[in-house]
């Protein structure tokens, strides 16, 4: 009885004592202590977030999937008879390509098991797959797949489109990719530093998802309008041609995927607004030993085959699909 | 190099890594070198500038100290505001003038070839030039001595926090902040990290996502706006510049906190204005006094009679406007502020110091702050107007029916969101009258206020990373 009164004794002091110093803590004015709560709190949101990270979205958690099949791949040994077709792109990709019924066409060609694994997260360019082809598919002591395509439309695959840097740092690269990214011209300070702080706080990396998803629930016609305002600079703007574009991005990921064996074809997407492929960007392809796969003007039309200006929908995918599994064999 | 960038603190935190082991003249010199870093990241060409206007005013400056002759002072000050004068003249009007003249002179037949030059202006011409010539003047008018070393002059024209938007310090106030030795208490240090935070807060997350509105708005032609549509555009750029400028106003005065200086302030909630001249004891105090003691009291100020004041109110408020840009919009911008002080003066609304205001009934006071307020939005439809054209067609749309679309809708709650916390910040302060009162609140209020601006800061940067709007002045 004793010890039980002694221990609910000392119990409450230390209740009463942690309490006194919570309280006088909240009263400080000191900014020490206020910082470091300050940076507690962001901690614990920074922590909280890589615990949900998957669920946050779509594309997240096609990052997650996409990642965890190429890490599958090259732990296990290939069965001889299974043909891996990688494709590889954004959301044009995404949307266009009916990945079942292109390995069932080109299983009529191919007298193997073939599979097609789509990476093809959101708003990703040349900058993005350089770092996913050099991580996920070939730099490694085993590659993935034996053949890759890589979509792409107005200046996706050229130089000159601004990296995201935070995002690359995130999910797409390394550190040790650092160095060499900064060799092909990811040289803006900024972006570098981005590139770190995206490394390290996923906070940071997601910033547009969760503003989205934030804002959607209390702005009305959010998403509409936000896209419409920042439409400049964004995939749904057709880009002029630039004199000066220059693919050595390209070149290091065909080098890449050469060095691997790997198959490559470079696929110019379809979209209702027309664009011009430059003549540069065929030359490398060509000189670089890939196959170039014009598919920008299919038997498609904007009402039935298209979700908005630049992504085909079910119907578009199908047709899509027949005329790449055609073009490829 | 942007205040809301990584390079900056990147820049900052070496800076400041090798201030606090270095010994005061030291860190004079280190400084220096670091203000022209910071400038000459942007264009290293326009150091000289910098440079010229540095050499020119220090020696000036030194000539009106020890001359004992009238004339020859008074030559020293002519060579120091002309120079000054000149730079600015040429880099920021020439553009203008003289494509004005010359479209004059085709008007009235002649064939005219003046010489168009495609000038670039190098950032912050506007502020970095007044400063260095309010020196000559204030050692002219013997209301400041004369630097001794050239590099401690040198720093007070170039401080970086300050260089290429202000506030425009007077030499009085930041040349002996520069000769002491400096220290950075726990106080200080609380003072800056408020600046710094709750300006970036102003900057990153207010006036940014206020400007994709505000671009879209001004960006459509007139006749596809509605009068609803034009109005949420000028409430957003209202808050869109308040939140950009007074956000860089508290980032340089809370990195210079951190570095041992004291800045003065450059706004202290300006949309609380019950008239005109309290606006402008409020906005850009630092350009508004050095037009008032410079400009307007060297005109006569209101010495010679009521006329005469009137006089000097529009001449000061319209080369106020001119200083903000080579463009007709801004001299409108200012003649209009001139009307508004002489109209609020006639009308006898113009003795809003804060005496008369705990006098006046809590009514009256908030139906003249919301009448202030829509006058101050009337004056950024001219600001941030492209053309006098387009002035012209949004007051048209604005007088016609309200047509609230849903773009209004989805403006107006990005407005609130964004810029209502704004808003509530700048509420309490004016209620408390201290700026200082959010770090004098108790540590829980300190840290969901640093909380949330932190988390807002990460979360809800805009798509795109603005300039700060006044770097083009």
């Amino acid at each position: 009885m004793e010890t039980l009164k002694a221990t609910i004794n000392t119990t409450y002091a230390a209740v009463i004592s942690a309490t006194t110093a919570l309280a006088r803590f909240l009263r400080t004015q000191n900014p020490g202590y206020i910082l470091a709560a300050v940076l507690l709190i962001l901690l614990t949101a920074e922590l909280g977030l890589r615990t949900i990270e998957s669920s946050l979205s779509g594309n997240v958690r096609h990052i997650t999937e996409f990642k965890t099949q190429f890490a599958d791949l090259r732990s296990t040994t290939p069965e001889p008879e299974t043909k891996t077709l990688v494709a590889v792109g954004n959301s044009l990709v995404n949307n266009a390509l009916n990945a079942p019924m292109l390995a069932e066409l080109t299983r009529a060609h191919v007298p193997a098991d073939v599979q097609v694994i789509k990476a093809t997260p959101d708003a990703t360019f040349g900058w993005d797959w350089w770092c996913l082809i050099r991580n996920q598919i070939t730099n490694h002591h085993k590659h993935v797949g034996e053949h890759l395509l890589l979509g792409f439309a107005w200046d996706h695959l050229t130089d000159q489109r601004p990296p995201n840097a935070s995002r690359m740092g995130a999910f797409f690269c390394e550190p040790a990719d650092f160095a060499p990214l900064i060799q092909l011209g990811m040289t803006d300070h900024s972006k570098l530093a981005e590139f770190w702080v995206g490394r390290f706080s996923r906070l940071y990396a997601h910033r547009e998802t969760i503003r989205s998803r934030l804002l959607d629930a209390f702005v009305p016609e959010y998403r509409e309008y936000t896209r419409a305002l920042n439409a400049a600079g964004q995939e749904t703007t057709p880009q002029r041609h630039h004199p000066d574009y220059t693919y050595n991005l390209l070149s290091s990921k065909l080098s890449l995927l050469a060095a691997s064996q790997i198959n490559v074809t470079i696929i110019a997407m379809p979209t209702v607004t027309p664009y011009e492929v430059d003549a540069n960007l065929i030359k490398t392809i060509i000189d670089n030993g890939a196959q170039f796969i014009d598919l920008r003007r299919l038997p498609v039309n904007e009402a039935d085959h298209y979700l908005d200006p630049i992504h085909l929908n079910d119907q578009g995918a199908e047709i899509f699909t027949k005329y790449l599994a055609e073009a490829l064999h | 190099m942007l205040f809301n960038s990584f390079v900056f603190w990147g820049f900052f935190a070496a800076v400041l890594l090798l201030y606090r082991w270095l010994p005061h003249r030291s860190q004079n010199h280190m400084l220096l070198v670091a203000s022209y870093i910071f400038y000459g990241y942007w264009d290293y060409r326009f150091l000289s500038l910098i440079l010229l206007s540095t050499a020119v005013d220090y020696v000036a400056a030194k000539a009106v100290a020890s001359s004992q002759h009238q004339g020859e002072r008074r030559t020293w000050l002519v060579v120091s505001i002309a120079t000054n004068l000149g730079i600015l003249g040429f880099f920021k009007y020439w553009g203008f003038f003289t494509a004005e003249a010359d479209a004059l002179l085709q008007a009235m037949g002649f064939n005219s070839a003046l010489p168009v030059l495609n000038i670039i202006l190098p950032i912050g011409i506007s502020f970095y030039t007044f400063q260095s010539m309010s020196y000559t003047i204030d050692v002219y008018r013997g209301q400041t001595k004369p630097a001794g070393r050239f590099l401690d002059f040198a720093l007070y024209v170039s401080f970086f926090p300050q260089l290429v938007a202000g506030p425009i310090e007077r030499s009085s106030r930041l040349l002996p902040q520069i000769l002491q030795p400096r220290t950075v208490d726990r106080q200080a240090f609380h003072e800056g990290l408020y600046l710094i935070i709750s300006g970036l807060f102003r900057k990153v997350v207010v006036a940014d996502n206020m400007a994709p509105i505000v671009n879209s708005i001004f960006s459509r032609p007139t006749s596809e706006l509605t009068a609803a549509e034009v109005m949420i555009g000028v409430y957003a750029f209202a808050f869109q510049i308040y939140g950009d400028f007074s956000g860089y106003s508290n980032i340089a005065k809370g990195i210079a906190r951190w570095l041992g200086f004291d800045l003065m302030w450059n706004f202290r909630n300006p949309y609380f204005a019950i008239s005109p001249s309290d606006f402008w004891r409020r906005w850009h105090i630092s350009l508004s006094t050095w037009l008032r003691d410079y400009l307007y009291i060297a005109l006569g100020g209101n010495r010679g009679g009521r006329l005469m004041t009137f006089r000097n109110l529009m001449l000061t408020m319209t080369l106020g406007g001119l200083w903000h840009g080579a463009a007709w919009n801004f001299v409108v911008w200012g003649v209009y502020h001139g009307l508004l002080l002489i109209g609020y003066r006639i009308a006898g609304l113009d003795g809003g110091d804060s005496t008369s205001t705990n006098k006046m009934s809590q009514f009256k006071r908030v139906l003249l702050i919301v009448l202030m307020f829509h006058l101050i939005c009337f004056s950024w439809l001219l600001f941030r107007a492209d053309s006098m054209e387009q002035i012209t067609g949004m007051l048209a749309t604005a007088g016609g029916g309200l047509g609230w679309t849903p773009f209004v809708t989805y403006s107006a709650t990005m407005l609130l969101l964004f810029a209502g916390p704004l808003l509530v910040l700048d509420y309490v302060t004016e209620r408390k009258n201290d700026l200082y009162y959010p770090i004098r609140t108790s540590g829980t209020t300190q840290i969901g206020m640093f909380a949330y601006m932190m988390l807002t800061l990460i979360i809800f940067p805009p798509p795109a990373t603005q300039e700060f709007i006044y770097f083009q002045f």
